[in-house]
């Protein structure tokens, strides 16, 4: 657990404007080690993207989507719901939260929309040398997240990942996660492509010319696509509305 | 302009909601609040009932939303796909073109008819009388008079919802986001974006000189 002046220390560090902040994932269950990233959730007025200083993962949500999600039965909103730890919540955000998450049957869905993102996985060498953070992190993300619902589909309860890859008996995954996250070359991120390829039975292929096209198409149906695919161009870059006004008129 | 006026709140691209709303507002003059486009999933037709509107009804006023603004800017490079992208302008890219394939900004130019452009382009700033003005995004209550673009469209003014302000005639905007979908009204200030195309909000009208709102 954080102590007072670490929760101060982090406070400072998290960009404004926010009405919640929570902690989340293993520093929030308390099985962190000392790789682990702080993982916390910042609910904002407008939507924002996510961004790190240092060890500390934010990622940015407006409470009108943390809602949707919670209605969906989201992974991400039974993540907060299970696990999430108030650093400041003035109006009772995790409250409001709890009280609209529904259970969903199973996480068909959750898997279906993550096979869906297969196609920005779809890079060469050069393109994977420009935004390595980015693709490292997103084959990550995938994988875990198609994990996790398999896992929860079994009845596991834990958003640990090593008892989730012991109870798949995925111990072939722990290596390659664990080296995808440490080492940002183009054969780490290959191995864990073709690990999501073959957990998922998906060809990481784009049939369009253009990730910008692909994201296109992908959010008729698709939010997770569409998200991640922003996320990804973003480079980790916050963005506001404000932007408009920098733009010359 | 005719006595009566209805002021139109952000639409967001959710055409059936504007369809339903125009058939109420007969005899009355149409000043459209702006953010025509975005997020919602009919941006394409939410303009071409707005131009239908303008042909078949005398002069009514189409003011600029910074959604439009975003649009324009994508268009004409100014704001990135990234950036326009974030605003929730993938589904206004989505109601023009039915399959995106590699320069989407190039094919969004190609599929958008001239007249949606040139609607767009001639969309008002702001529109003023004695009694009110309208505006997008209202005025900066620590700058009245200005009618800068970066305050009336794309300025975000939250001190005007506050107790303690009245401005010196009344404000009609859209933009702010009321999450209860009822419209605010106090302190001399409308504001009429109850959540229309973003998130399965009503269309919000306000009826002027009654002072009464109607919802779709």
């Amino acid at each position: 657990m954080f102590t007072a002046d670490q929760v101060r220390e982090l406070l400072g560090l998290i960009q404004p404007p926010f009405t919640a902040l929570f902690l989340y994932g293993s520093h929030a269950r308390g099985d962190a080690d000392q790789m682990s990233d702080i993982d916390v959730l910042q609910v904002t007025p407008t939507h924002t993207a996510p961004y790190t200083v240092g060890q500390i993962s934010v990622t940015c949500y407006t409470l009108d989507q943390l809602l949707r999600l919670a209605r969906r039965g989201g992974l991400f909103a039974r993540h907060i719901v299970e696990e999430a730890l108030p650093l400041v919540d003035p109006q009772d955000v995790l409250g409001t939260l709890k009280s609209a998450y529904v259970s969903p049957i199973n996480y068909d869905r959750v898997r279906k929309e993550v096979c869906n993102c297969a196609a920005l996985l779809d890079v060469s060498e050069p393109e994977y040398l420009e935004n390595a953070e980015g693709l490292g992190s997103l084959v990550s993300y995938l994988i875990r997240t198609f994990l996790y619902a398999t896992a929860f589909d079994i009845g596991g309860r834990s958003f640990a990942m090593a008892h989730v890859l012991d109870l798949l008996g995925q111990h072939r995954a722990k290596i390659i996660l664990s080296t995808v996250r440490l080492q940002r070359n183009f054969l780490a991120f290959v191995a864990a492509r073709n690990l999501f390829e073959e957990l998922t039975g998906t060809t990481c292929q784009r049939i369009e010319k253009s990730p910008e096209a692909f994201i296109v198409n992908a959010s008729a149906n698709n939010d997770l696509a569409m998200i991640l695919g922003l996320r990804l161009l973003a480079r980790g870059r916050p963005f506001t509305y404000d932007v408009l006004q920098e733009v010359e008129l | 302009m005719a006595d009566k006026i209805a002021f139109i709140g952000d639409i967001h691209g959710d055409s059936d909601r504007l369809s339903a709303l125009l058939g109420k507002l007969e005899g009355r003059s149409l000043v459209f609040l702006g953010d025509y486009v975005d997020h919602g999933p009919n941006s394409r037709e939410v303009i071409d009932i707005l131009l239908e509107t303008a042909d078949r009804e005398p002069n009514p006023v189409f003011l600029l939303g910074n959604h439009e603004i975003g649009l324009l800017a994508f268009l004409s490079g100014r704001l990135s796909f990234l950036e326009y992208g974030w605003m929730g302008g993938l589904s206004t890219i989505r109601s023009y073109i039915a399959k995106a394939d590699g320069d989407v900004r190039s094919e969004l130019l190609a599929a958008m008819p001239n007249r949606h452009f040139e609607f767009l382009s001639k969309c008002k700033p702001f529109f003023e009388t004695d009694e009110f003005v309208a505006s997008h995004a209202g005025i900066n209550p620590t700058c009245p008079q200005s009618r800068e673009l970066t305050e009336i469209v794309l300025g975000r003014h939250t001190s005007l919802f506050e107790n303690g302000h009245r401005p010196s005639k009344l404000v009609i905007c859209g933009h702010y986001f009321q999450a209860t979908q009822t419209p605010f009204f106090a302190n001399g200030v409308v504001c009429l974006n109850t959540g229309c195309g973003t998130t399965e909000g009503p269309l919000t009208t306000l009826l002027y000189p009654e002072m009464t709102f109607l919802q779709v």
